[in-house]
């Protein structure tokens, strides 16, 4: 913990100081409260010792003054002699602790301890009530998303189906327009650059509504929790050659390398989602190395005990900024809007291993480059559906 | 040959009517299964193309209705939302093919309804029908 502790006499700042060295945390020292007000205020503290007579600021206006600014500090208050008030003052106004001087050194470090594992107590609960948030909006959005792709199907289907329709009808008639006009048929204006756009207008036409269809399966994929029922054990190695096998293509600028440790156990997952994690952590990783002069993407497999299995994909690229870090697995954020598809990548990923009781992390690596890990239950660890 | 097609997106029929038309079908469209139902009591219907999320009805319901009315039609089912369970259902009850909405491509709908075409021309002919 960082420390400050604030008291007028040396040899008290002295020992708490050594007190503090000992425990293995991080202390400042400052003789009176007004500049232990400003520390205070300017450096984010976990926790102050403070004497309560001390010069300029007693420790009492301390406690008020950083309880107003700084809410998640502790306050642990050291005093010469045992007034009922002046405890009562402190406890009311926050304080966390308060002992008598001559300080006990035993009895200074077991608050110390105690005030450490409460902050630490506090920090995972945080951390887990956001990964909860995390999850639930994630699957409400995943579930509207899923809506929306059944509003949106319905309509792509019959305007796929008539422009392949309309291409049909074409090919029909455009003979006959080309005999017509070999018969010295007048020929309206332009038609040779009609009969020469209307099959590229079709085809674009369909284009884009294949564009829909694979977005709208893409939101189905990870909005419907039905599909990754059927889960047997399989081999993450495998699964990783052939993903590169199938992706030789769009990573043939790129550098691999490979770290693939033997005797995995099987992860238990469906097939085909454990393939589209690790299509989309590739295509990811081959996203971010746009501007990167040797682009490599490192792929690590490796047994983290009996019931997990890691998988690491790390980039050499551009990294992900701090801003962006809340951002990274929401769906349609993309830092490449204009690559390919519109940032489902990542939230899918999310979605996946959410649902196959896995976790996925990232990290900044370095100067440059991400990495991305994804854990995965192993067979064996849970009973397989 | 007649063809029953059941859909509740009345584009979605005018689509499938002009293509099948096309490869000389005789087409008939119901926009909700129970219309379809009473069509099929009233006509003989061998080819039955239809989407199994409809309001009123579910896939696996409307299929044992159909069965009901004429055990031997050939039912081909179209689902918009992919719930492959339901399509498991579907042909559990008796449907012969699927199709999943948006169509990938419209050639492989038309090339089942046209195989469905040839079984039952075939049967009518082992069965001494004409």
């Amino acid at each position: 913990m960082k420390v400050l502790v604030a008291d007028d006499e040396a040899g008290v700042r002295d020992i708490i100081e050594k007190l503090l060295f000992r425990l293995g945390h991080e202390a400042t020292v400052v003789e009176d409260g007004r500049k232990a007000f400003d520390e205070a205020t300017t450096n984010n503290y976990d926790l102050i010792i403070t004497d309560i007579r001390m010069p300029r600021l007693n420790g009492i206006e301390l406690l008020k003054a950083v309880k107003t600014t700084c809410i998640e500090t502790d306050v642990i208050l050291l005093t010469g002699y045992y007034d009922m008030d002046v405890s009562i003052m402190a406890l009311k106004n926050g304080a966390s602790d308060f002992l008598i001087k001559p300080v006990d050194l035993n009895e200074l470090s077991d608050a110390i301890n105690l005030i450490e594992k409460k902050r630490n107590q506090l920090r995972s609960s945080e951390a887990r009530e956001k990964i909860k948030n995390q999850t639930r909006r994630l699957s409400d959005l995943l579930f509207v998303a899923g809506g929306i792709a059944h509003e949106i199907n319905n309509p792509n289907t019959f305007i796929k189906g008539n422009v392949e329709t309309l291409e049909k009808f074409w090919e029909i008639i455009h003979p006959y327009i080309m005999k017509s006009i070999k018969e010295g048929i007048e020929p309206p204006a332009k038609l040779e650059y009609i009969i020469q756009e209307v099959p590229q207008l079709l085809k674009a036409a369909q284009k884009g509504s294949d564009r829909i269809r694979q977005i709208t399966e893409n939101m189905r994929t990870f909005a419907s929790a039905e599909e990754n029922s059927r889960i047997f054990p399989i081999d993450l190695n495998i699964c990783i050659k052939e993903a590169l096998d199938d992706s030789v293509d769009e990573l043939k600028e790129i550098g691999l390398e490979l770290t693939l440790s033997p005797d995995l156990p099987r992860v238990v997952i469906n097939e085909k989602l454990l393939r589209e994690i690790i299509w989309e952590l590739l295509n990811n990783a081959k996203n971010a190395l746009q501007t990167t002069e040797s682009p490599i993407i490192e792929i690590t497999s490796q047994s983290l005990n009996d019931n997990e299995v890691m998988l690491s994909i790390k980039d050499n690229g551009e990294g992900i900024s701090s801003e962006n870090r809340d951002k990274i697995f929401t769906p349609f954020f993309s830092t490449h809007p204009r690559i390919g598809r519109p940032g489902l990548g990542l939230s899918k990923v999310y979605a996946i291993v959410m649902q196959s009781g896995g976790s996925v992390s990232f990290s900044n690596e370095g100067k440059r480059g991400t990495r991305f890990t994804v854990v995965l239950p192993a067979a064996g660890a849970r009973s397989i559906q | 040959m007649r063809i029953l097609i059941v859909d509740d997106e009345e584009e979605i029929l005018a689509m499938l009517r002009r293509n099948l038309e096309l490869e000389e079908f005789e087409v008939v469209v119901s926009n909700n299964p129970y219309d379809a139902l009473d069509l099929m009591k009233n006509h003989l219907f061998n080819i039955i193309l239809t989407d199994i999320k409809m309001p009123g009805m579910s896939g696996v319901e409307l299929l044992q209705e159909i069965k009901r009315i004429n055990p031997l039609a050939n039912v081909i089912v179209m689902t918009g939302y992919s719930s492959m369970s339901n399509v498991v259902d579907c042909l559990g009850s008796g449907a012969v093919d699927y199709f999943v909405k948006p169509f990938k491509d419209l050639q492989s709908i038309i090339n089942a309804l046209k195989q469905a075409r040839e079984r039952v021309l075939r049967w009518r002919k082992a069965m001494g029908m004409t």
